[in-house]
């Protein structure tokens, strides 16, 4: 592991912010690599035109999906005008929708006022300048904001692929197969088309997982961890559930921490070393929340807001308990529904039929995962060659906690008002990742050539046959379509 | 079996399923009509109960097929039952009617959670439907005439090529583009999409299946 030898010794100060060694960390050729795809090699030839094909794909369901039937977009769009025009945050229950919401109150979760105005404002202070200056209507704005959101799923994309190859650089598979999953798993496309913060959570919590297995990698410089720190600082004031990330900052960091302690003599300054890293990775992104927090704290009663959601009546009467979520059947169904289809507030679902077959394939991939960590944890006592690598093995289980932690996230959110499968979507390179690992190493041989083109196959055949079959009808057709919720 | 996965073949097989993706637009496919949550509820909001039919509006040409949510709540082995469709209005005569004999599983009211819970009924299409309102009824048959059972929700479908919807979508552009600046702004999206698609299959079929030589920690 080449990166190691970026690790300090024992006694030596960690390299500073201005001082990295690591010259790939540099901003210029962070660009270059980005804008050249330099740092791709050969995989050039495959990731320009699949990055091309998502840019077209997204523009396309830009078009496609009705304007302001996005969930949430309707409050979205108009926290961000808010800003645009001066009226500051606002307080929920006090900020009402313009009456032109009316045509889309179906798709407002307490019309008529916007509940969105209880999220941090990043995403949305980061639009506001350009909904001032964006000529035309709110739907001609609309349409523009949306793009935000397909240049942040373009990247979500790139980072799935840069995320893969820090642990799989030998996986030819994994490498083109991990960024085809995220590029064409329809519901992360559905995010990265309509104008939500969501998009941003998920570009952020990508970028945050890449970082940490870098990290674990190679070690985590000060500039890595202050990396971290503000990517998660940026995460938190996008969205407060970005704090789930925050037992998984933790794990890798230790883990990175426990792993090179032997080789410092001083074990106070190993300790120091420690306190520094979640110093810059944990306290200065609570720091810098921290303002939010009191606001919260100071006009609803608790640091998230949560209790007052909780008193929204639509929203209230929707929560479950833990033991109800984990023991009914359909809960389960509804969440596999919500991760494959269920576009737009769930109105466009996929037939019952269709969902199947995208849960047996899925569930095939997911099964030769489960066999793959049964072999690998048997590998040792019968003597078989492990398939993964210790690093690998340490990366992966990061990237689960990862998963897990935002699958918890569902959960929580369950407790107080309706849940969604897209609160687990921050987490769709891991998933990725996952599904196709058990793919990867069971595969025989001679089978893999045909591996990731039949993985492409499958991938647009399944958008295709889904985007023609239900979501084009529900808004196109020669007899109308686009119906609203009553 | 091993000349299959020669890599000489790769390629003919990524462009085979590149011709047969490109296929899929020519042929009839089964699309599900607008409708908020994909279906029709039978629910009678007035008198706070589901009656046994219902509107669909389907808004494509052809349609041809209705998937109903039927549950029985009787213990006969068989339930018979007759579909009705029929426009919408007033003394308007039944212009198909389909009649069906299924088992108590396919209909039975406790369905598990991941089970489908509609029966599919096919009948020949009803051409220039797009536009239309149709009511659809269930009645049983004369054998279940006094069992318990009930209509929640109906979907209804068209069999139209594929090409047939990404024209009615190239018809209505999003309102900023304009009509005909949009719709050319469509076709060179989807003209895009297709050769990148292509472009894309054949790199990746180009990949070694070989691992590269990384050294592994």
């Amino acid at each position: 592991m080449a990166g190691l030898a970026t690790l300090p010794e024992s006694g030596r100060r960690k390299p500073g912010w201005f001082q990295s060694p690591d010259s790939r960390y540099h901003p210029r050729a962070v660009a270059r690599a980005v804008v050249g795809l330099r740092a791709a090699g050969a995989d050039r030839d495959w990731l320009q035109p699949l990055l091309l094909l998502f840019l077209c794909k997204q523009l396309l369901l830009v078009a496609l999906f009705g304007a302001f039937t996005g969930h949430d977009e309707v409050d979205h769009y108009w926290y961000i005008a808010r800003i645009g025009v001066g009226d500051g945050l606002g307080v929920v229950g006090d900020v009402v929708l313009p009456t032109e919401t009316r045509p889309y109150r179906g798709y407002v979760a307490d019309y008529p006022n916007n509940a969105e105005v209880i999220q941090p404002p990043l995403y949305h202070a980061v639009l506001a300048p350009v909904w001032r200056i964006l000529p035309g209507d709110a739907i001609d704005r609309l349409f523009v904001l949306r793009l935000f959101s397909v240049a942040l799923g373009l990247g979500v994309v790139w980072i799935a692929y840069v995320t893969t190859r820090v642990l799989f650089p030998e996986s030819p598979f994994l490498r083109a197969g991990v960024p085809l999953f995220v590029a064409f798993q329809p519901q992360l496309s559905f995010e990265a088309a309509i104008v939500n913060h969501d998009i941003l959570v998920i570009a952020l919590f990508s970028l945050l997982l890449y970082l940490l297995l870098e990290g674990l990698g190679s070690g985590f410089t000060t500039r890595r961890e202050i990396a971290v720190g503000l990517v998660t600082a940026a995460g938190l004031w996008t969205k407060l559930s970005f704090g789930l990330a925050i037992p998984v900052i933790v794990l890798a960091v230790v883990w990175a921490w426990w792993d090179n302690r032997r080789r410092w003599a001083d074990p106070v300054l190993a300790i120091q070393w420690l306190v520094g890293s979640l110093f810059l990775t944990l306290a200065v992104p609570l720091l810098l929340i921290s303002p939010w927090f009191l606001r919260s704290f100071w006009l609803y009663g608790d640091p998230t807001g949560s209790q007052r959601l909780r008193e929204i009546q639509e929203f209230g009467n929707s929560a479950s308990t833990y033991q109800e979520m984990f023991t009914t059947p359909a809960f389960w169904r509804e969440r596999l529904e919500d991760f494959w289809g269920n576009y737009g507030w769930r109105n466009i679902p996929y037939d019952a039929g269709f969902s199947q077959l995208i849960w047996a394939v899925w569930g095939v991939a997911l099964t030769l995962g489960v066999f793959l960590v049964a072999r690998e944890i048997l590998a040792r006592p019968f003597g078989w060659r492990p398939l993964l690598s210790r690093h690998q093995v340490r990366g992966m289980t990061v990237v689960v906690a990862s998963v897990l932690m935002l699958a918890f996230g569902v959960l929580y959110v369950g407790t107080i008002q309706f849940t969604q499968s897209r609160f687990i979507f921050p987490a769709m390179v891991g998933i990725a990742l996952i599904s196709l690992l058990g793919i990867d190493r069971l595969l025989p041989p001679r089978a893999r050539p045909v591996a990731t083109p039949v993985l492409l196959a499958l991938l647009v055949v399944f958008n295709v046959v889904a985007l023609v079959r239900f979501v084009i009808p529900f808004y196109y057709g020669p007899g109308g379509g686009g119906v609203l919720l009553p | 079996m091993r000349w299959i996965f020669d890599q000489r073949l790769v390629g003919w097989i990524g462009a085979a399923i590149l011709v047969a993706a490109v296929a899929v637009t020519l042929v009839p496919i089964s699309v599900r009509h607008a409708a908020p949550l994909g279906v029709s509820r039978t629910i009678d909001s007035g008198r706070g109960i589901a009656v046994r039919g219902g509107y669909v509006a389907p808004n494509y040409d052809g349609f041809d097929r209705v998937a109903l949510d039927i549950r029985v709540y009787g213990d006969e082995p068989f339930y018979d039952f007759t579909v009705h469709v029929r426009p919408s209005g007033p003394d308007q005569p039944d212009i198909r009617t389909i009649a069906l004999r299924l088992p108590r599983a396919e209909v039975w009211h406790a369905k598990g959670a991941f089970a489908n819970p509609y029966v599919t009924v096919d009948f020949p299409e009803i051409p220039d439907s797009a536009g239309s309102r149709f009511y659809v009824w269930v009645e049983s048959g004369p054998r279940n005439r006094d069992d318990i059972w009930t209509l929640w929700r109906i979907k209804s479908y068209s069999s139209v090529p594929a090409w047939d919807v990404a024209k009615a979508w190239i018809a209505s552009p999003p309102e900023p583009l304009g009509h005909w600046p949009g719709g050319v702004v469509l076709i060179a999206l989807m003209a895009g999409a297709i050769t990148t698609l292509a472009w894309l299959a054949v790199a990746l079929a180009r990949i070694s299946p070989v691992p590269d030589r990384v050294p592994r920690a």
